[in-house]
């Protein structure tokens, strides 16, 4: 069993300093599962140095399940959620209205979070992007017939994803594959985003460039 | 585990088998890539519940080798429904998921804190502290009242709980582990933490197995379907609560995700959540006993719906 848990402490070291622990929880989560990682390991190793003489615990029967998270975090390494996440959500108008105001846009063409860019295409009242030109990063959904940008946002670990989409127009998109990512700057189409279409705004396409996955791959 | 009788391996091999079937049955309908999203699902509950599983065997342990029983019983007003009010306030200090305060509640239960008191603090510990309420803050930021709410249904919840269990409930439902503490200090500390460690661990595992199944399998569209109907939509957002096992910090998001719903189920969500959900269930029957679960999650989670309607109606208006 101390055994066992020091390979559970030893997977949560590893995802942490190899990066892959944001896959499934948020940046912030690091400091914390790196030290549970820590606290388990040595804790198990404190037991093996110095055996107690009991160890019947009827609980620990089911502890031999810890093995399923161990093994699929060494073995499968599970990648962050994407395109498939989106296909299978359904749901329409997510997004909340802001708390504040938006801040002003800085000049040239603006970087943007993806969820930002929807949050603005619904609920700016200056409408400030209609004229703006942006730079979105996310990854390539195909359903039939449209393309999209898509971004997940998580709040604390991959089970609360949520997807952000945003249409993409022309043909620059339609021959990549589900989950590339790219780098796609173009202009919002003013009102796009509906009700009826789930408040997905569509980007008018000027360029896109395929890129490597970021490290973090959601928003947050 | 040197010792104790050894599990029949036929009983340890029938989950496992059945798990395989169910996983090929799913590749089979869906694909191979819901699999794959239902493992990261899977990793990611694990991963994000672990730090405070461990938080919480670290202050059980802690309560066992450096904390008399007789500072407990002294801290603790005589009068149990005093003390109860105290512990489901007290909860407000523990911030953190629900898997934190399962071995903390164990562990005082054993110090020879009434079950009543304990089993409050274990129910508001996870809602009432200020990180998931200011999450909630920040979820709803156009309806600051949701706050207020969620203090006050996860509140009554306890309360009502541990008044409930000081009547009817009964000690032996509790499995009682054959502890024997021995040394004191460090070694009793290392042993307390990890025997909680031990019997919960497996547990979150099955419950976070549980979770992502659901997570991938259940399309999010079904529960906007049912926005329409007031008593629907309660029952739909509490059983949602209870398979989903979102954490308390990041449920209020996931709750102001569902602007067609009504405040009030979306309160239901928020209140039944962090009281009764499968990863919790399966913590509570890894650390209480299969006998009390079977009792105490069924009766919380009617206590929790009717708490957060009864507080809904008077905090947020009604249904609306």
């Amino acid at each position: 069993m101390n055994v066992l848990l020091v390979l559970v402490g030893s997977a949560l070291v590893k995802i942490t300093l190899d990066g892959t622990y944001l896959r499934y929880v948020k940046p912030a989560s690091a400091p914390l599962v790196l030290m549970a990682g820590i606290v388990i390991i040595a804790l198990a190793l404190a037991a093996i140095a110095r055996p107690a003489r009991h160890h019947h615990h009827p609980g620990a029967r089911w502890c031999w399940l810890l093995v399923l998270p161990v093994l699929t975090i060494f073995l499968v390494a599970p990648p962050a959620l994407g395109a498939d996440t989106v296909l299978r959500d359904g749901r329409a108008t997510r997004i909340a209205p802001p708390g504040e105001a938006f801040a002003p846009l800085p000049r040239g063409i603006v970087p943007m979070a993806v969820s930002e860019f929807v949050a603005r295409s619904v609920w700016d009242p200056t409408h400030a992007l209609n004229t703006r030109t942006v730079a979105l990063t996310g990854f390539i959904v195909h359903t039939a017939g449209s393309d999209y940008v898509a971004r997940l946002v998580i709040t604390c670990c991959a089970a609360d994803a949520t997807p952000m989409t945003v249409a993409l127009t022309g043909h620059l998109a339609s021959d990549l594959a589900n989950n590339q990512w790219i780098t796609v700057t173009g202009r919002l189409r003013p009102g796009s985003a509906t009700t009826a279409n789930g408040y997905t705004p569509t980007l008018l396409v000027t360029e896109l460039h395929t890129v490597g996955p970021p490290a973090d791959p959601y928003e947050h | 585990m040197p010792s104790g009788p050894p599990p029949g391996l036929r009983t340890r091999w029938v989950p496992f088998a059945g798990l395989l079937l169910f996983g090929g049955l799913i590749v089979a309908r869906h694909g191979a890539a819901v699999v794959r999203s239902g493992a990261t699902v899977f990793v990611a509950i694990c991963v994000q519940a672990m730090p405070f599983l461990v938080l919480g065997v670290l202050i059980s342990g802690g309560i066992a080798a450096f904390v008399p029983a007789r500072l407990l019983r002294k801290v603790l007003p005589r009068n149990e429904t005093a003390a109860i009010g105290m512990a489901g306030l007290a909860g407000i200090l523990l911030p953190g998921c629900e898997c934190a305060s399962v071995p903390v509640a164990r562990r005082l239960m054993r110090q020879g804190v009434p079950s009543s008191v304990a089993l409050a603090f274990l129910l508001a510990a996870p809602a009432v502290n200020p990180v998931v309420l200011v999450a909630t803050a920040v979820a709803f930021p156009t309806a600051p009242a949701m706050v207020l709410a969620r203090f006050l249904g996860s509140l009554l919840t306890s309360f009502a709980m541990g008044w409930l269990w000081s009547r009817t409930g009964r000690t032996e439902w509790i499995a009682d582990r054959h502890e024997h503490a021995h040394g004191s200090g460090w070694a009793l500390f290392v042993e307390a933490a990890l025997a909680d460690l031990a019997s919960a661990g497996g547990f979150l595992v099955a419950g976070a197995l549980a979770a992502a199944t659901v997570n991938v399998l259940v399309p999010p569209s079904w529960f906007a379907a049912v926005g329409g109907n007031a008593v629907a939509s309660i029952v739909v957002l509490a059983a949602l609560a209870v398979v989903l096992a979102l954490c308390s910090e990041a449920d209020a998001f996931v709750a102001a995700a569902m602007p067609a719903l009504p405040l009030l189920a979306r309160l239901v969500f928020l209140v039944v959540g962090p009281a009764v959900d499968v990863k919790l269930v399966a913590l509570q029957a890894g650390t209480f006993g299969r006998a009390f679960v079977a009792r105490f999650a069924p009766v919380t989670f009617l206590v929790a719906v009717g708490s957060a309607v009864a507080v809904g109606q008077v905090v947020l208006g009604g249904y609306r």
